[in-house]
């Protein structure tokens, strides 16, 4: 067994020396929480009555925290929580490893992962353990108040560069909070600048299989060029990639002991059995043995929408989200030939830039007929125009779909769009 | 003047280091209006820690990260001033076009010695410069420019360059009133992604004209449609 691991290997009640359990959890409910919770419910069940977009989540967040301030550190305090932040794949790891962990796990299951969604899940429920996907620009602040026992940081890539902040920058944010927390780190060994946020002594290395250069072309400690070769990287100031303690081989892990596990996932992708890696790497660092893990979290299907069947237009279409270079990436290796339907927006979520477009290479696309849909088409058009691809161009995927040629339909989109088709009638099965 | 039928040779300065804002799109429309009129293209991508080369014809340069940016400087050495004597053309974007003026002082407030192409220097704005512009090319025939600026850089221009483009939406170099970008002969450098010459065509022809001479026209609908979406 790798020798820091064992560290974590402790039952919940015995983290930090904090009594886990649901009696003491309750009594940790002052007066004040109480009443936060109440309001909390309040407003939930008024957000939903007046039917106002979404579920009530942050609205629920909003109005506990406007009552209690200080609800997250309460309500986190006693419980086993893992925290998961990155660029790319948080929600999906989160589904893996709240599913990994067992039937008791307090989950912002929707994605809602800044203050307001982390305190509305944890206001739900008042199990043991808690899953917890964070923005990566709110993990310093979060992992403060939460204090989990194991942060997993996935990737840092450029996201959304109008608003959010220069790569480099994030993962600085990720080192401080992290030197101020006592969690075990499940860390992308293959990541540069995760391996620069995360203390050495406290890691627990992964290796998810993709390599993703375009971001960390220089050194995050001292800036000079770093070389990269198809499986590792290094700087000649002697940063460089640690060896993996869990790693992805083809289509099987490979755990900390050498052994090797198939993955067997029912979801697609490369992208999600490096998820996969990172998850099961986080499930046995809260005690879970990988083969459990790995049984609980093969047959998921969807996360909160992403990698889900809808009916679009009458024929069936798998959604897959893609908001930055990497993602889009990746999301091309999940759809290879199949016909494809593409929707970008530029709202504020998605970031107002839309020159991202170029940073993929969509070389693939090139002879192929590709739907184009959402509120920035005509930039898309003429980004695949110009990849050779043929675009087919409507506001409405539903009309473009019934056009695209016969096969397993891929509908990738940014996140605005991708929060409207997911409201969408899932296919039957 | 015949269009020139040897293969233009279109260098792009280290792409995996300038390459942050998707300015790689410049060197896809530019290799594609090439094609598209039958003329044949040469690319060149040079990796870091690889020699520039110094006979291309066209040199991008686009955006990145600070310590990227003091990188590729470094790393380009003497490589375009050789190139540019010899009569070669140069697109800098953002950080590329802070790399082509005599200095540029990063957020941490050191200065960096430039390539000395453009007199210009830049300093760090109190703010970032973020959004959609439009600006009114100073270069006849090239018309109104879109693109997207995202800099915390503001550049003061010398007696030695042109503005590229008067500002009549977005900040753009934010030293003087409202111009983007400098120009001088053969070299440009202007604040926009986009990337510039996707959106630009006229912009991107101009560049290929000091190459091959004068073109025939081109249409092309789809970026027609896209800077629709931009221009009031």
């Amino acid at each position: 067994m790798h020798p820091r691991a064992a560290t974590a290997f402790a039952r919940p009640q015995e983290v930090m020396g904090q009594r886990a359990n649901l009696a003491g959890m309750g009594l940790m409910r002052t007066p004040r929480l109480s009443l936060a919770l109440a309001a909390g419910s309040l407003t939930r069940a008024a957000t939903r009555v007046s039917g106002r977009a979404g579920d009530g989540v942050h609205a629920r967040g909003v109005a506990i925290m406007k009552v209690e301030p200080r609800a997250i550190r309460i309500l986190a305090q006693g419980r086993s929580t893992v925290m998961v932040t990155g660029t790319n794949g948080k929600t999906t790891a989160t589904h893996m490893i709240a599913r990994a962990l067992g039937d008791e796990v307090a989950h912002n299951a929707t994605g809602a992962n800044m203050h307001s969604g982390v305190v509305a899940a944890l206001a739900e429920s008042r199990a043991p353990w808690a899953a917890l996907e964070v923005d990566e620009l709110h993990f310093p602040t979060l992992v403060a108040q939460v204090r989990p026992r194991v942060v997993v940081l996935l990737n840092a890539t450029r996201d959304q560069l109008d608003r959010s902040h220069e790569v480099a920058r994030v993962a600085t944010g990720w080192e401080r909070a992290l030197r101020g927390s006592a969690a075990m780190i499940v860390a992308n060994a293959a990541d540069p600048h995760v391996v620069a946020a995360t203390p050495a002594d406290r890691a627990i290395w992964c290796d998810p299989g993709a390599r993703w250069p375009d971001d960390a072309r220089t050194c995050p400690r001292c800036g000079q060029l770093i070389d990269w070769s198809p499986e590792t990287w290094a700087c000649i100031c002697g940063f460089a990639m640690p060896e993996a303690h869990y790693r992805l081989d083809g289509d099987d892990l490979i755990d900390l002991q050498g052994e090797r596990h198939n993955l067997c996932l029912a979801l697609p992708g490369r992208v999600n059995r490096g998820n996969a890696v990172m998850a099961v790497a986080a499930a046995a660092a809260m005690c879970v043995d990988v083969d459990t893990a790995l049984a609980r979290m093969a047959p998921m299907s969807e996360a909160s929408g992403r990698f889900g069947t809808y009916d679009v237009g009458g024929r069936p279409a798998r959604l897959i989200l893609a908001k930055n270079p990497a993602g889009m990436a990746e999301a091309m290796d999940i759809v290879g030939d199949a016909p494809l339907i593409i929707g970008i927006n530029a709202r504020g979520v998605d970031g107002r830039d839309t020159s991202w477009l170029y940073d993929v290479d969509f070389a693939s696309l090139a002879g192929r007929t590709i739907g184009v849909t959402g509120e920035r088409r005509d930039d898309l058009a003429l980004r695949l125009h110009l990849a050779g691809a043929t675009p087919l161009v409507d506001a409405d995927p539903a009309v473009l779909a019934p056009r695209m040629p016969l096969g397993d339909l891929c509908l990738v989109g940014n996140y605005s769009n991708f929060m409207v088709w997911r409201r969408g009638v899932p296919w039957p099965r | 003047m015949a269009p020139v039928m040897s293969s233009v040779t279109i260098v792009s300065v280290f792409p995996g280091l300038l390459g942050t804002y998707g300015d790689a799109g410049n060197e896809i429309a530019l290799a594609h209006r090439l094609r598209a009129r039958d003329l044949p293209v040469h690319i060149v991508r040079v990796a870091p820690g690889d020699p520039v080369p110094t006979t291309g014809d066209i040199y991008l340069l686009g955006g990145g990260e600070d310590r990227a940016q003091a990188l590729a400087t470094r790393l380009t050495g003497d490589a375009l001033a050789i190139a540019a004597y010899a009569g070669a053309s140069i697109l800098g974007v953002c950080a590329g076009f802070q790399m082509l003026g005599t200095a540029f002082t990063d957020s941490d407030g050191t200065t960096h010695p430039g390539l000395g192409l453009l007199d210009v220097v830049t300093e760090p704005l109190p703010h970032r410069a973020v959004g959609e512009v439009v600006a009114e090319c100073a270069i006849p025939e090239v018309g109104t420019l879109v693109g997207f600026e995202n800099h915390r850089g503001g550049t003061r221009l010398g007696a030695g360059v042109l503005p590229l483009a008067h500002v009549t939406r977005g900040v753009g170099n934010a030293m003087d009133c409202g111009s983007d970008g400098a120009w001088s002969g053969r070299i440009i450098g202007t604040y926009l992604h986009g990337p510039v010459i996707a959106l630009n065509p006229d912009l991107a022809d101009y560049l290929l004209s000091l190459v091959v001479g004068e073109l025939p026209p081109l249409a092309d609908d789809f970026a027609l449609r896209a800077r629709a979406l931009r221009i009031p």
